[in-house]
């Protein structure tokens, strides 16, 4: 009789063992989305906190439609995780801070080169920073310059016209004074009226925030957008790797890597609805004016330390590899 | 001669029926357009079934709008419709998102993206459906969402105040699809603009707070100085004192879309109360129902994520905070020895 027991017990273990659920660590990751828990980056993360569960995690997620306070609940440990834009993770992780360099990533392909390879094993220490680890990083869609008057789509022509420029953004700031243009200090919340009344001559945006801001209205006599991509903005997750199960950084970057078609989807749907006649292209013979522009602002911005010059010279080996008459890639100033 | 005559009536029918067949179908839809409009539409909002009008808007709906294609306009009885058809997709759809949510709590990888997945489905239909009702609004109210308000007449109002609904529904619908049904994300401040056409007191302060759904839903959408959170406040009072909750309920959404869990407790606690206190609008009873289920949903997503099931049933009440273990031993002292 002990035999059968035995028997039955050695049989059913394995089985019992499948079926009993993984034991996950509970863990808060703060989401920042401007539309608060109905957005679509807050969706994301209900995509991630399903894949996580599967690393060993379970999240629970607590919207945040200000971004200061999402970094700042971190900061106080309030969260093990945070999903912040590219701009303010940068002061976590300077490394995939910088993928937001201007003019750095011309294309979506680009782009996704560039975050599948920080995704590799082999990158664990580029996206490192001391305590904090980037652990996945998001397609938010390219920048555009929005003019208000389409005649000036030239570098030389910004020169002395009114852009409306976040202030906490650095990096657009240091490209209004390299171009020869003035700021005018704006906020996510004030920069498209600042634009559509005309207090200033152009702004820059991802075309998702377009249509809802009625932007349009800003270019509606002349104006236009300029088929050139600034930046890419991208959102990040943070975390401190002390924090997660061991090996969680590289199964989750792998996992966000391999939605890049998904997150990059709403962005490319909203520049294809915008109408045709908007969109400014940048003759052949004016790109270069605008890319040694580019190159300037990034050069600078890595000696005051706000990009790294490790991301700096990736991104510069996608864009040679692509193409490799590049001017840039006879020479080595990144 | 008689069989002479019968024949040339018979004859003269015939031409008559067949020739006259769209004047028919016109009379007939004319007079079910107009039987929708001034009787079934009333009656529906006067009753609190959601269900039933869930159901009935996608049974009547094609019915109804089926006389377009003999040009009988149909719109407001159609919206009304459609809106009710989208009414049974949200409902799935908020089925599909509690599943995920306790496949969540429940560490279930599988269970739990499929659910999300099942729920971006209904999400889509629903969209595509209030879609339509804004697209009939449109139709009917030429204008809707422009700069200049257009001519709404009294006794349509309340078609024109669902219309707007539609819009903001829709594109809210769309963006949990991931965008699927494709709707035009311009239809948001349209459906801003066009609220604002209405007074707000008037509809139980609706429009106010469809107008602040749009700003939160839109960062950098709001007018200069606009205070959206007073806004919300005065605009739930209004419709709980007139007993149509639905400003509450839109209330609720912007603040646990926020994060805000304490605003969002008081707001749950102040709809609960009005419940109490004040009875839901004679005529209005639908929307007034649909406000409490956009509550309870609210409600059963923190009690699912939280204890992993949804709330109590007949009351809206959000789980109470766990004590903290030991808070109170301290009156237990000296209470060891046999009573």
């Amino acid at each position: 009789m002990n035999r059968l027991i035995l028997a039955l017990i050695v049989t059913l273990a394995p089985t019992l063992a499948l079926a009993a659920p993984t034991a996950q660590a509970n863990k808060t990751m703060c989401v920042f989305d401007p539309s608060g828990a109905h957005g679509d980056i807050f969706k994301f993360a209900k995509s991630y906190q399903a894949a996580a569960l599967e690393w060993g995690v379970r999240f629970d997620l607590k919207a945040q439609t200000n971004e200061t306070v999402a970094k700042s609940d971190f900061l106080a440990k309030q969260c093990d995780a945070v999903l912040l834009t590219s701009l303010r993770a940068r002061s976590f992780v300077k490394s995939t801070g910088t993928i937001e360099a201007i003019g750095a990533v011309p294309d979506y392909a680009s782009l996704k080169k560039l975050v599948r390879a920080l995704a590799s094993p082999k990158a664990v220490k580029l996206v490192t920073q001391g305590a904090y680890e980037t652990i996945g990083v998001l397609p938010g869609g390219a920048v555009y310059l929005l003019l208000r008057d389409r005649k000036a789509n030239t570098m030389a022509k910004l020169s002395g016209k009114r852009i409306a420029t976040l202030i906490h953004d650095n990096p657009s700031r240091v490209m209004v004074d390299v171009v020869g243009a003035s700021m005018v200090p704006a906020e996510v919340g004030t920069f498209a009226g600042i634009f559509n009344n005309g207090r200033a001559d152009a702004c820059y945006a991802p075309a998702t925030a377009i249509k809802p801001l009625e932007l349009l209205k800003g270019m509606s006599h002349g104006g236009g957008i300029v088929r050139f991509p600034l930046a890419q903005l991208t959102f990040q997750i943070i975390t401190r790797t002390a924090d997660m199960p061991a090996g969680f950084g590289i199964k989750s970057r792998s996992w966000v890597a391999s939605q890049f078609n998904e997150g990059v989807k709403m962005a490319k749907k909203a520049e294809a609805a915008i109408p045709a006649k908007y969109w400014v292209s940048i003759e052949p013979a004016a790109k270069p004016a605008y890319e040694e522009k580019f190159r300037q602002v990034r050069v600078r911005l890595r000696k005051k330390g706000e990009y790294d010059g490790r991301v700096l010279r990736l991104m510069k080996r996608i864009r040679c590899r692509a193409d490799k008459t590049r001017a840039e890639c006879a020479d080595n100033l990144e | 001669m008689a069989r002479f005559v019968v024949s040339g009536l018979l004859l003269s029918l015939v031409v008559s029926l067949s020739g006259c067949s769209g004047f028919i179908y016109r009379q007939t839809g004319d007079t079910l357009g107009g039987f929708a409009k001034a009787h079934m539409v009333p009656w529906l909002m006067a009753n609190e079934d959601i269900g039933l009008a869930c159901r009935t808007g996608g049974a009547v709906g094609p019915l109804v709008r089926s006389f377009e294609r003999v040009d009988v306009h149909t719109e407001l009885p159609s919206m009304v419709s459609w809106l009710g058809a989208g009414m049974c997709a949200e409902a799935s759809a908020w089925e599909a998102e509690l599943t995920n949510l306790r496949a969540i709590k429940a560490g279930q990888a599988s269970v739990a993206k499929d659910a999300a997945l099942l729920e971006e489905r209904h999400h889509r239909v629903a969209a595509m459906r209030f879609g339509v009702a804004w697209g009939l609004a449109v139709a009917k109210f030429p204008g809707i969402g422009g700069d200049k308000c257009p001519e709404i007449a009294a006794d349509e109002e309340v078609y024109y105040l669902l219309g707007a609904a539609a819009g903001l529904l829709s594109v809210l619908h769309d963006r949990a699809s991931g965008g699927a049904a494709n709707i035009d994300t311009r239809v948001l401040p349209m459906a801003a603009r066009a609220a604002k056409c209405l007074n707000s007191e008037k509809w139980w302060g609706v429009p106010t707070a469809l107008q602040a759904s749009v700003w939160m839903t839109v960062p950098g959408s709001a007018p200069k100085g606009t205070n959206i959170a007073k806004q919300f406040s005065e605009a739930a009072a209004q419709g709980d004192k007139a007993g149509v909750r639905l400003a509450r309920a839109l209330q609720v959404l912007a603040l646990e879309g926020a994060g805000d869990a304490k605003g969002m407790k008081a707001a749950v606690q102040a709809h609960q109360a009005s419940i109490v206190k004040t009875p839901s609008a004679k005529h209005w009873r639908l929307l007034d129902t649909y406000g409490r289920t956009m509550t309870q949903q609210a409600v059963d997503r923190t009690w699912t994520r939280e204890k992993g099931h949804r709330g109590p049933t007949g009351t809206l009440e959000l789980p109470e905070k766990a004590p903290v273990p030991g808070q109170d031993d301290d009156m237990l002292g000296g209470l060891d020895g046999d009573g």
